[in-house]
Parts: C-alpha cells; structure tokens; sequence
C-alpha cells in the first residue's frame, strides 16, 4: 500500500524539524516512488549526513584544542614552578638538583642534557641529564650548530638537519637550544627522542610545541643561572675587601659567632690575631695613598702567605687584619703571629717603578675560650695586645694575658 | 561487471567504448554506493589501463550515494580526465547535484538526462 503525497511530505516536515531541533542523526527512507518528493527527501538526508559529519569533525578539533589548552596549561604551572624553585636556590647545586627534578616531570619521555659553560668558557660541560639520554660529557662550541649559529638547531632522522657532532647517531630526532641570558650564551639544552628501535611507551616525540616549551624552559634557565651568579659575584662583592681581595669586617662579625659555636660544639680553640701595619701613616703622608694601597696588597699577600688553608683572614679597617685560626694551640697561634710578622717584614711593594720602603706589623693573639668567653672579648683581648705589642716597641707580637 | 567481496550481484559494470573512446560506468539497478563499491569502481577503471581517459556514469537506476563514498570520490576518481553524470529520476538528479556540489575536486564533471549530449560533451574534454 502506497502512502499519500499529504502523508509523506508531512512526514518530510517532521523530518526537517527534527534536525532543526538539534538531532542529526535523523534520516527518512525514501517511499520508492521515485518522484520529487523521494528526491527532497534523499537531498535532506544527505545534508543532514553532511552536517552530522561536520558538527562530529567540529566536535573533534574542540576536544584536540581543550587538550592542547589544558597541556599547555599544564606546562605553563610547571613552568612557573621550575622557574620560582630556580630563583629560590641559593647555590648551583641546589640549583641542579632543582633542574634535574623539572626537566624530568616537563620532558618525561624525552631524555635531555643541560650544559652550562666551565669557567673558563672555552667548553660546555654536562650538568644534568635526565631520562638516560647517551650524550657526550664535554661539548665544544664549534660541536654544535645552534652554538655556533646561535639559535635552536633541529636534526630530523627524516630531513636536511645536519646532526651536531655531540650527538649520538643513536638518537631519534634531537633539537639544540642554545641558553643565553643578558645577551651572553651560558650554555646548551639538548632534547632527543629515544632511539626509535627502543621499546619504551612512555616515549615522546619531539613535537613543535615540545620545542617550544623547550625554548621558554631554556629561557628561564639561562635567566636563573645568570641571576645566581649575579647574586654570588654581589655576595662576595659584599663580603670582600676590594683592595686586598680579603674577607671584609661585615664578613667577619658574621662570622665569628659561627666559629665560637662550631668550637663550643667541637670543644675545640678559636684563635684570633689582630695586626696592624706600623706607622703607616707616614706611608701615606710621604708616597700618597696609592702608593699606601700597594703596601697594603703586599702586606695581605704575605698574611696569605703564613696561613693554614681553613684560617681566615679578613681586613678589619685601615691598615689593621684580624685573622681566625680554628682549633690552634696558644703556642701554634703565636708561631702563625710570629710567621705572619716575619713575612710582612720581607715583603716589598713597588709603585710606579720605585720600590717603596718595607714596613713591619705588630701582631697580638688570643684564644677563645681562653682570652674571652663571647667573640667580642676574645676580639678586645687581641686589641689589647696589639696595644701592648705597639707600645713595647712594635714589629713584634704580644699575647693576650689570661 | 565488477564484483564485491560478498556473493551478493554485482553493483556496478565498468568498460571500454572503443567507438567512443570513453569509460562506461553504469551502475545497476536499485545499487547503494558506498565506499567499498567506491573502491571496488575506481579499481575497475583503472585495471581498463586507458589512463586519463573520458567517462561517462550512468546512474539512473541508482538508489542511494552515501556519504563515505562522496568522501572517497573526493580524492580518487582514477584518474578520469572528465566525467558525464547520466540521471533520470528526481532522486538520482538530486543524487548528480549533491555529488557535484559537495566534490572540491577540479575534473570537469557535468550532470545530463541525454546520453547523446553527455557523450559529445565528454568529446568537447577531450584535450
């Protein structure tokens, strides 16, 4: 039985307004007969098949950017934290400890390297590694095409990227990232995928955006460490005497109060020589104040010169020196007094061509807790001495009177 | 006539015209093309080895084109230099014009009711 035309294009309505309402998957056979109204009929099915298909394509490419977004997200958290714990670290190495945790939750999968120069800038060295990536110790600038270029270099398996001469011909594709920071290369972030016959599943692949976020982490790199080092070079700056290159007063009230409670602790000696250069005035007075400053040089170096390697010698002020000398006798700290005294009378200093006149130190030495029971006692018992050595006669050293 | 995997008549019968020097593709009747019946086509035409030749499609006796075989048609017509698109009934004229408006492909298709015209027209593409 054949359905009326009335019947069949209300049946067609309803069609319509179905997918009009939102319900794609709506469909309607054809009666068979053939005619236009089976035509309009298999167009609409048709053009609800074709928007099915686009809104399910629509629905896809939403679901990809939510997840490219919440990654990104994600990295953009990780980030920040990586960088915050960067600015925190008081030390390189606390530092690398930091690093070799971020770069291994942010890169996990892709094995890298962090290289940061050596001091003396002519190679980089291998700082943290992650994911157990084969890649050289050592790598010298001319190695490294992103070095040399100064911008990321790319080395595709399948591709034109020559391969840097660092990098394992194991490797799957690798990227170089050059770290600069305050318009200085500090060093070198090296990404690679796993060698592709491995069978690890937790594997990544070196993506665009995995470079990307290898550039913004190698930013924050370089930034971090050029800052640590801002910090340390402004540390010592604080801490040292610019013209001798000692240890300073502010370093030494620090200081001190620490070396009393290590002694306390260790029920160990503290010692203390106070020095002063012997009328240095007149040095002054006769050749100037550059010239003065060239005396004091010498002087530190011949203090220097007479001590253990864990003593500390700092410049109190002027021309005075304080030194501390830890776990030491009364007798062994007299012998380093005496041995400084005798170096100093030895030394010379020259300025402008002319050798200026040698001078003499009076020294005078206690002992903590021997001299004083609190830093600032032990430090009045060796002025006092030092008083008492000047006023015997100076180029001489006194000890302090228990 | 080209056959399906499955033991059910073949859907479609592709061949030479030597006097016309066209492919003749004439789907049967009742025939619902999908993508394997795509497939299964292109396959014939290219097993003809004529290369990019004219070809005229008789579809007037078919009944449905679904969508992951207009999709197909999209990116491989194997290599035909034109095509003549042979309807009859309303639903294979809306068939012929849902195809051509839909493919973002560039061969010259052009949908007829006439068999005569739809050949001389295939000789007008010819290079």
């Amino acid at each position: 039985m054949t359905t009326p035309p009335a019947d069949r294009v209300e049946m067609l309505v309803a069609l319509m307004g179905r997918l009009a309402a939102g319900d794609l998957h709506a469909r309607q056979e054809p009666s068979g007969a053939d005619d236009d109204i089976d035509a309009v009929i298999v167009g609409v099915n048709m053009l609800a098949e074709e928007l099915e298909a686009s809104h399910a394509e629509l629905e896809a490419r939403v679901i990809a950017r939510t997840r490219e977004v919440e990654q990104l997200n994600k990295e953009l958290v990780e980030l920040t934290q990586l960088a915050s714990m960067l600015q925190t670290c008081a030390t390189r190495e606390e530092a690398y400890e930091v690093l070799r945790h971020g770069m291994t939750v942010m890169f996990s999968g892709l094995p890298g390297v962090v290289y940061l120069f050596n001091a003396s800038r002519n190679s980089l060295e291998r700082t943290v590694a992650w994911g157990g990536v084969d890649s050289a110790e050592v790598v010298n600038r001319e190695d490294c095409w992103a070095l040399r270029r100064g911008q990321p270099h790319e080395a595709r398996q399948k591709g034109l990227g020559l391969r840097c001469a660092h990098v394992d011909l194991q490797v799957g594709d690798s990227v170089c990232i050059p770290l600069a920071a305050h318009g200085e290369t500090t060093g070198l972030l090296y990404l690679a995928e796993q060698d592709p016959g491995s069978s690890d599943a937790s594997a990544s692949a070196l993506t665009e955006s995995v470079q990307q976020l290898g550039m913004a982490v190698g930013a924050q790199i370089a930034l971090s460490f050029a800052n640590l080092e801002l910090r340390e070079t402004l540390r010592l700056q604080a801490l040292r005497d610019p013209l001798t290159g000692l240890f300073n007063r502010r370093f030494l009230d620090e200081w001190i109060d620490r070396e009393i409670n290590r002694a306390d602790h260790a029920g160990a000696t503290l010692g203390v020589i106070m020095a002063d250069v012997d009328h240095f005035k007149e040095v002054n007075d006769v050749h100037g104040h550059d010239a003065g400053d060239q005396v004091l040089m010498a002087v530190a170096n011949a203090i220097r010169g007479s001590l253990r390697a864990g003593d500390i010698p700092c410049r109190y002020g002027g021309e005075e020196f304080l030194i501390l000398l830890t776990d030491i006798s009364l007798d062994d700290l007299m012998v380093r007094a005496e041995a400084m005294r005798t170096n100093v009378a030895r030394c010379s200093a020259e300025y402008r061509g002319v050798l200026l006149p040698a001078v003499t130190l009076s020294a005078g030495v206690a002992l903590y807790p021997m001299h004083g029971s609190a830093a600032a006692d032990v430090i009045k018992a060796a002025d006092t001495a030092l008083y008492a050595a000047k006023h015997g006669g100076r180029n001489r050293v006194n000890a302090s009177n228990p | 006539m080209t056959q399906n995997p499955s033991d059910s008549p073949p859907l479609c019968d592709v061949s030479w015209d030597e006097a016309e020097r066209v492919v003749r593709f004439v789907w049967a009747p009742g025939s619902v093309c999908n993508e394997q019946e795509a497939r299964i086509g292109t396959a014939a035409i290219r097993a003809l080895g004529k290369g990019a030749v004219p070809m005229l499609v008789d579809m007037r006796q078919m009944k449905k084109l679904e969508r992951d075989a207009r999709e197909y048609y999209k990116t491989d017509k194997a290599g035909v230099s034109a095509m003549a698109l042979l309807v009859g009934s309303p639903v294979t004229k809306m068939l012929a014009n849902f195809f051509m408006r839909t493919d973002t492909d560039t061969t010259p298709t052009r949908m007829f009711t006439d068999e005569a015209l739809a050949v001389t027209w295939l000789h007008e593409q010819r290079p």
